[in-house]
């Protein structure tokens, strides 16, 4: 059959794929502060394997580590808030001085 | 022999005499070429540059608030809070150096302060474009106690 293939390349994404392709970019800050946040959600969301699997070795051993991972990841959230609001604080005082700059007389 | 960077440490800035002027273009450029050495940390010749600028310009306020947020990246925040407080009198209806002043207070330890000018410079620009959006920030940074 003759006609104009949509989609000459033959490759199939998937939604994920096509909608991490149309996301606008991060600010290097930003994105630290994203990857941040997926390092500390990846390890809770493997808290409860780790607490299955060694909770047969000791009586509290899964308990502690799935408290000490939820401790990791308030701490990581708190250090990424502290960079995510010294980045607007910079950025904020960058533009205002420009702002400042632009109408000196 | 005078130089350009004969400003009297009170701030009473010296003018030299040059046989040439700067033009209002030129004196911004050089602003910006001094804020710009201050984010290289190249602080000393920014301070040079922002105390050689003092006595060519009329409205003192912004290279005040250069020389101040130097002191600040110093770790000096009594002599920031001082030029700070020079450019609010130079122009009390800047935000901007209100919102540093609130900044410089904060970190200081004078927070009571700090919240005063901060609110004075969120009154000053509504729209936060001249140092509004900054004093807010910097509220939600002291509100958050990461301080």
């Amino acid at each position: 059959m003759s006609g104009i293939s949509v989609n000459p390349s033959g490759q199939n994404y998937t939604a994920q794929q096509l909608l991490q392709s149309s996301a606008p970019k991060e600010s290097g800050w930003n994105k630290f502060g994203r990857i941040v946040s997926n390092v500390a959600s990846g390890v809770l969301s493997g808290a409860p394997i780790l607490g299955k699997t060694f909770g047969g070795l000791g009586a509290d051993s899964g308990f502690d580590q799935q408290y000490e991972l939820i401790r990791l990841q308030q701490e990581i959230q708190r250090n990424s808030q502290m960079y995510s609001t010294i980045s607007n604080v910079s950025k904020s005082k960058h533009d205002a001085a420009m702002s400042a700059v632009r109408n000196f007389k | 022999m005078m130089t350009l960077d004969d400003s009297h440490p009170s701030g009473d800035a010296i003018r030299p005499e040059m046989p040439f002027d700067f033009s209002v273009e030129e004196k911004r450029f050089l602003i910006e070429a001094a804020l710009l050495m201050r984010d290289c940390k190249r602080l000393d010749e920014a301070e040079t540059m922002f105390s050689a600028l003092l006595p060519w310009v009329e409205d003192q306020h912004l290279p005040r608030i250069g020389l101040g947020t130097i002191s600040f990246d110093r770790g000096d925040f009594d002599e920031a809070i001082e030029h700070f407080e020079s450019a609010t009198k130079d122009a009390s209806n800047s935000a901007l150096a209100y919102a540093h002043l609130g900044e410089a207070l904060a970190f200081g330890g004078h927070r009571e302060e700090a919240d005063l000018a901060l609110e004075k410079a969120t009154q000053l620009d509504p729209a936060g474009e001249s140092g509004g959006n900054m004093a807010k920030t910097v509220k939600r940074f002291l509100e958050s106690g990461l301080l």
